[in-house]
Parts: structure tokens; sequence; C-alpha cells
């Protein structure tokens, strides 16, 4: 019984070291997503003026995760023919990626991107998103970084957690 | 094409069962007005045809709601047509844009604080031509004469060009429309919404001359259809056409034949055409009144 609960309790404590750990991790994938969107989005609207709306129908399949579901609700939300503005669909939507662990200044320059979406021509529309990407592009190694301090760090944490509980309790 | 009006016009024009419309104009903080064969009118709050002093005033965010819904919130998507003050939409209806001109390097470059819409729904008219297409196609020898029609506006010109490219392009014949107002072929990105026959390439938004080189160097026309010409550079054009053995059609805007010719773009150019339809408002638009041979 003991050595049962002994292994509970290491095996809890080490799940949320590695919880701790995947959300740095999570926040790199998330990251590189985003910066691929807006790379194929940036392409589209130079190269073919694929409207907002085609592009999202196109793309929101093909991203997984939480990016995909910020895409299918801005989809949506166009796809209702309401005549809402782009800007405050987007800005919903961004709720998503905040309920995500997307920290706030990335989160900031998706909403000052967002508001700018759709309202220009072509060439001020890839300004934009060249802003936003090299923001975006800073963000991920920052990310990065963190990540290789500490995904290794929480991990170690929780098993030595789990290890220290069972040798106090025996 | 209701589903690009903002919802809360929208509604009211889809409840009113409106027969024959042709235009609906939005004008910001002024009554909506819709305009069918009896002529103008608005509806009110509850969706009845009334008078314009008791006709449901369009809004602000009505107004904004209509542009995100016409630009599907891509307004880079439609800079040239903005530029040009209009926007096509699918089935070929058309909207005109009026507010503020924002120049650029001396040209307009786009249009901003858009203060009304008029939207006209399209509407081709089958058998348009049938009263002409026998002087302009020899059907016996499968000749074409290069025809130039004229006529004053609103008399139904683009129309009669619209159902006489569809009925040449229909007998066989390669036809190059080149449409630099989407006023033929009415395209919506690039496709032809309006039917303009069989064997038809459509250039949409093209310049003519542009349109002309990329027609004769890529298309193999053996007619090239026009609209409006009128301009000094549309006597190159002609002779290009000539030159290459590619028949025309095309329309010009003027009261008479006499009146035309005296035009010195025209001067030069006058051996291009073989026949000139003269068109009036007199018995309606697209009324015939004289077909002449002239070459």
């Amino acid at each position: 019984m003991k050595a049962i609960a002994a292994g509970l309790i290491l095996m809890a404590c080490s799940g949320m070291g590695f919880v701790l750990a995947s959300s740095y991790t999570q926040r790199v994938y998330h990251l590189r997503e985003l910066i691929r969107l807006m790379q194929v989005l940036e392409s589209e609207i130079q190269f073919s003026r694929t409207t907002l709306p085609t592009f999202l129908a196109v793309q929101a399949p093909l991203f997984r995760g939480v990016v995909g579901r910020f895409l299918t609700a801005l989809s949506q939300g166009l796809q209702a023919g309401t005549g809402e503005s782009f800007a405050a669909l987007w800005q919903q939507a961004l709720g998503i990626l905040a309920d995500n662990g997307l920290p706030p200044d990335v989160l900031e320059d998706l909403h000052f991107c967002g508001a700018a979406l759709g309202r220009s021509d072509a060439a001020e529309q890839s300004k934009q998103i060249q802003q936003l990407l090299i923001r975006l592009e800073r963000a991920l190694a920052a990310a990065e970084q963190e990540r290789d301090q500490h995904v290794r760090l929480w991990q170690y944490l929780g098993v030595a957690a789990g290890l220290f509980l069972v040798l106090l309790l025996i | 094409m209701f589903g690009y009006l903002a919802p809360a016009i929208r509604e009211l024009v889809a409840g009113a069962a409106c027969r024959d419309l042709e235009e609906i104009r939005l004008r910001m903080n002024r009554p909506l007005i819709l305009k069918d064969r009896s002529g103008y009118f608005s509806l009110s709050l509850q969706g009845r045809p009334c008078e314009p002093s008791q006709g449901y005033v369009v809004t602000r965010d009505d107004l904004e709601r209509t542009v995100q819904l016409i630009t599907e919130s891509s307004w880079y998507a439609w800079e040239q047509e903005i530029s040009g003050g209009y926007l096509t939409l699918p089935g070929g209806h058309r909207v005109g844009i009026a507010g503020q001109a924002v120049y650029s390097g001396g040209k307009l470059k786009t249009i901003r604080g858009i203060s009304s819409l008029n939207f006209r729904l399209a509407r081709a008219v089958p058998g348009a031509a049938d009263g002409v297409v026998g002087h302009v196609v020899c059907r016996s020898r499968g000749q074409l004469r290069s025809t130039l029609i004229v006529s004053p506006p609103g008399c139904g010109k683009t129309t009669l060009l619209r159902d006489l490219t569809r009925q040449v392009a229909d007998m066989g014949f390669q036809v190059v429309v080149i449409d630099e107002r989407s006023e033929i072929a009415s395209s919506y990105q690039g496709v032809p919404q309006l039917d303009v026959g069989l064997h038809t390439d459509v250039l949409d938004g093209y310049s003519k001359e542009l349109g002309v080189q990329h027609a004769l160097r890529a298309l193999s026309p053996q007619v090239v259809v026009t609209d409006e010409i009128g301009q000094e550079r549309d006597g190159w054009i002609l002779g290009e056409l000539a030159r290459s053995g590619v028949k025309v059609i095309a329309t010009c805007h003027g009261e008479s034949w006499e009146q035309v010719k005296r035009r010195s773009w025209l001067t030069g150019s006058l051996g291009v055409f073989e026949l000139v339809i003269i068109l009036s408002r007199r018995l309606g638009p697209g009324t015939v009144e004289g077909v002449l041979r002239i070459g």
C-alpha cells in the first residue's frame, strides 16, 4: 500500500512539473504558428490580393490547436454577414489566444496589427505585417531561451518534490 | 445581392419584396432610396414604400457595415476598383462609391470617408441585339463587319454591345472583350458575371492599349470588343487592330454619325469601321434609329 501511495505521489508531482514545463514549449509552438500564419497572409495579400474571409476559410483548417481555433472563430465571425468590423472580430478572437498563455506584449502587438488589417492598400498591409513579424520573432527568441532555461528545471523540480514528499511521509 | 447590405437595411429591402429593382442608394444621414421602373421611392421603418421624407434614414453604422461587406473587410483587394469609384459584386451588380478623394502622385489613389453608396442591379437583356446582328454578321459568308455603336448616354449602348458580343461569340467567332470599366462582362474577381458568349475572353480592368497588345500577342482574336472609345489614343488602337486583320465592335458617345465623324481621333480611323448603329431613347433605351454601311 505504501509503495502504491508513494508511486502515486511521485507521479502526481512529476506530472505537475511536466505540465508547468510544457507551457514554455507550447508558447514557442504558438509563436511559431503565428509567425507562419502572418507570413502566409502577407504572401496572399501581396501576390494574390486574397480577401480575408477567403484566406481564413482556407487556412483555419490547416492550423491546429489554439491558433487554429483563433482562425476558426475569426472566419465564423466574418461569415455571419453582420458587417462587424474586422478589427472588432479580431479583438474578440484574441481572447482565445489570451486564455492560452500568450504573453501580454504579444497580444498587444496582435491587437494593433488586427486593427490595421484590411483597412489600407497592399503595400501598407505588408508594412504592418512586417512590423508584427519582427516583434513575433523577438518574442519567439525570448520564449525559446526561457524554454531552454526552465523546461528541465521544472521537470526535475517535479520529480524532486515528489521524492521529497515520499521521503517525508515515509 | 442583399447579403451585401447592412443587416438593418437588408431586412427592410428583402421584406419589401420590390420587383424590378434597379438601384438602392445609401446616403449617410439621409433616407434610403430605391429605384424601380416607376421611379424613386423610400421605405418606412415597417418596410413599406413611402416618400423619402418618411423613409428609413441610413446611419453611419449602416454605411460602415455595408462597406465591410462589399469589400469583404479587405480594402487592399479592391484598390484598383475603388480608385475607379466602384466595386463589382457577384452577379455583376455594381456599387458606386462617393466620398473624399485621396490623391498620390497626381492620381486618385483611393476614396476615404465614404458618404454614399449606389447599388445598381445588373440586368442583361438577351435578345437586345436581335435587330442588328444580321447587319453586323453576314452569315452566308461567315464575315463580321467592324461596327461602331453611337448613342447619347443612357440609351442602352452597353446593353446592346453585351448582347451583340454574346451572339457573335456563340456563332463561333473568337472574341476578346477589353472591359476597361468592367461594365460589359461585369466581372467579379476576373470571372464574367454576365453572359458574353461561349468563345469570349475577357480582359477585365485592362486599359485599351494594354488590352489590345495582350489580345494580339496571346489570345488570337477574330473580334475585339470595347466600350466608350473617344480619346485620341483610340485612333492608334483601331489602327493596330486593323493592321492585324482583327474586327472591332465598339461604342462611343454621340447624338449622330455626322457629329461623331468630325472628331479628330476618328478622322484617321474612318476606314476601320464598316457599319455604324445609331441609338436613342425615343421608344425607350435601345431604340435603333439607323444602321449605316460606311465601308
